[in-house]
């Protein structure tokens, strides 16, 4: 049978000590890799599936993206992002609106252009993986 | 000797536990532009660096599949299956179906049936005429409605289907945009639970969605868009296993233009075989299933149904659909009733929602 005897002679200072160490990397992994679906705070911007820039949410800015047709005009406002205008004819880009969720995605087909919102802010807004549209 | 290791040992064992339980559930999300949308695909449960090539082996599928759906020879890298089926049928002949086509074929007769014609994927001459099927012809004004109703008196799919032959005539032209996403996400769905039984994952066409396992300690979980207002969800609903959701709505493939009395009209891209014009009475129409290809030709036909959903719902085998009329009432089913929770307004009250059984 161990006994506290037993504990003591293998247990020592030192290991309390990795033990610490342990755990606080544990959590700090933890909040490294686990990213709960929330409000999103970084836009990529890809062009032909490819990845032009990637943008802070946090900045209002308006952008000029380059597509296949022409000049894609993308709005980042208060931690959402649009397309303000695009060279399509159907226009399905622009009637979609503002993005703001963690995970959500906005395309101009006919321009090739996709911004993709990832990241997420220090508080979830929604506990939802999509939209179903 | 070995006494001194025993605690360290199990440190070390427990530490390469939890991190690998946590690497697993590391999420892997990636997108391409496809079947005319943007899917997205993402993985977990299988540890970071497999949860990537899962994904990415499963956006190569999709890209493979696109290449047989296609209706038209408009693809980057060269034309689709369907789309040189689509020529052959020109010359007025009955032709074999090919072999990778046949199945999905066989599918959309069985649903062309069972929601009589309003499913029809022999209304791609129709689509068009309308210019929804691609950017460069997308219309401002309605086509000639003469040009219409000569569409219109074109039989359906499931007349000119006869396993394994197709009735071709001049100017026919299948398009299973109604289908093909949801047969195609399928068959993705299928291809990965089949060699990664551990792997969750959430296919994401366009805002169609399936999905597959669970989150870690929960559902996936999704909100229907409003078709009005934007930014604002109609319900939240948590997906079983295995379960898709489809919806068709009024709002995302539009143009508005004045009729002939000068009023303003709203012309989308959802088609009414019967009348060659866009299906009124519904803004959108949500639909549950486990099998993909069936809720997306659900969704489309119930659309196009109106206020007779029910009946078409019941003939089609759907019991979980949720929809917003043109006048902004919201109708469920009670299956949808049970799992899908509406959200409230802005002033915090929940809308009333009228339950419609089937029949």
């Amino acid at each position: 049978m161990p006994s506290s005897a037993y504990f003591l002679k293998y247990f020592r200072v030192a290991d309390l000590l990795l033990w610490a160490a342990a755990i606080a990397g544990l959590l700090l992994l933890y909040a490294v890799l686990w990213k709960p679906a929330g409000a999103a705070n970084e836009l990529q911007v890809m062009v032909d599936n490819q990845l032009l820039q990637r943008l802070a949410l946090s900045e209002n800015q308006q952008l000029a993206v380059q597509g296949k047709l022409g000049e894609s005009i993308i709005e980042v406002r208060n931690g959402q992002a649009r397309f303000v205008s695009s060279p399509c004819r159907n226009q399905v880009c622009v009637h979609h609106g503002w993005a703001q969720r963690s995970g959500e995605l906005l395309a101009c087909l006919p321009n090739r252009i996709a911004l993709v919102l990832s990241g997420n802010a220090a508080q979830p807004v929604d506990d939802i993986d999509a939209v179903n549209f | 000797m070995f006494k001194k290791f025993i605690m360290p040992g199990l440190l070390a064992a427990a530490l390469l536990w939890l991190m690998f339980g946590m690497d697993r559930e590391k999420p892997a999300q990636v997108q391409t532009l496809a079947m005319g949308t943007l899917v997205d695909i993402t993985v977990l449960g299988l540890g970071g660096q497999s949860n990537f090539s899962v994904a990415n082996d499963a956006l190569r599928e999709v890209r493979a599949l696109e290449k047989l759906w296609h209706p038209d020879t408009i693809l980057a890298d060269g034309s689709s299956l369907l789309a040189s089926f689509n020529q052959q049928l020109q010359a007025g002949t009955a032709l074999p179906v090919p072999e990778a086509l046949q199945s999905g074929f066989a599918a959309a007769a069985r649903y062309s049936q069972t929601s009589g014609g309003l499913f029809d994927p022999a209304i791609g001459g129709l689509v068009k005429a309308w210019g929804f099927h691609t950017d460069s012809e997308f219309r401002s004004t309605p086509p000639d409605a003469e040009r219409l109703k000569a569409h219109q008196q074109q039989p359906g799919f499931d007349q000119i289907y006869q396993s394994p032959l197709l009735q071709g005539s001049k100017g026919l032209r299948l398009d299973f945009g109604a289908f093909a996403k949801g047969l195609l996400l399928q068959e993705v769905a299928n291809n990965i639970q089949q060699q990664y039984p551990d792997a969750a994952f959430l296919l994401n066409g366009g805002g169609d969605l399936v999905a597959v396992g669970e989150r870690p300690g929960r559902p996936w979980r999704i909100a229907v868009r409003h078709p009005r207002m934007q930014n604002r969800y109609l319900a939240l609903i948590s997906l079983n296993d295995g379960e898709a959701a489809f919806t068709s709505g009024d709002y995302e493939r539009f143009f508005d233009a004045p009729d002939s009395q000068g009023q303003a009209k709203h012309y989308h891209h959802i088609l009414d075989p019967r009348t060659g014009w866009p299906a009124q009475g519904t803004q959108s129409l949500t639909v549950l299933h486990h099998d993909a290809g069936l809720a997306d030709a659900a969704s489309t036909a119930l659309f196009v149904a109106g206020d007779d959903w029910p009946q078409v719902a019941a003939a089609m085998g759907i019991d979980a659909v949720l929809r917003v009329a043109a006048d902004g009432r919201i109708e469920w089913t009670p299956a949808m009733a049970e799992r899908a929770e509406l959200t409230s307004e802005k002033d915090g009250a929940v809308p009333d929602a009228i339950l419609r059984l089937l029949p």
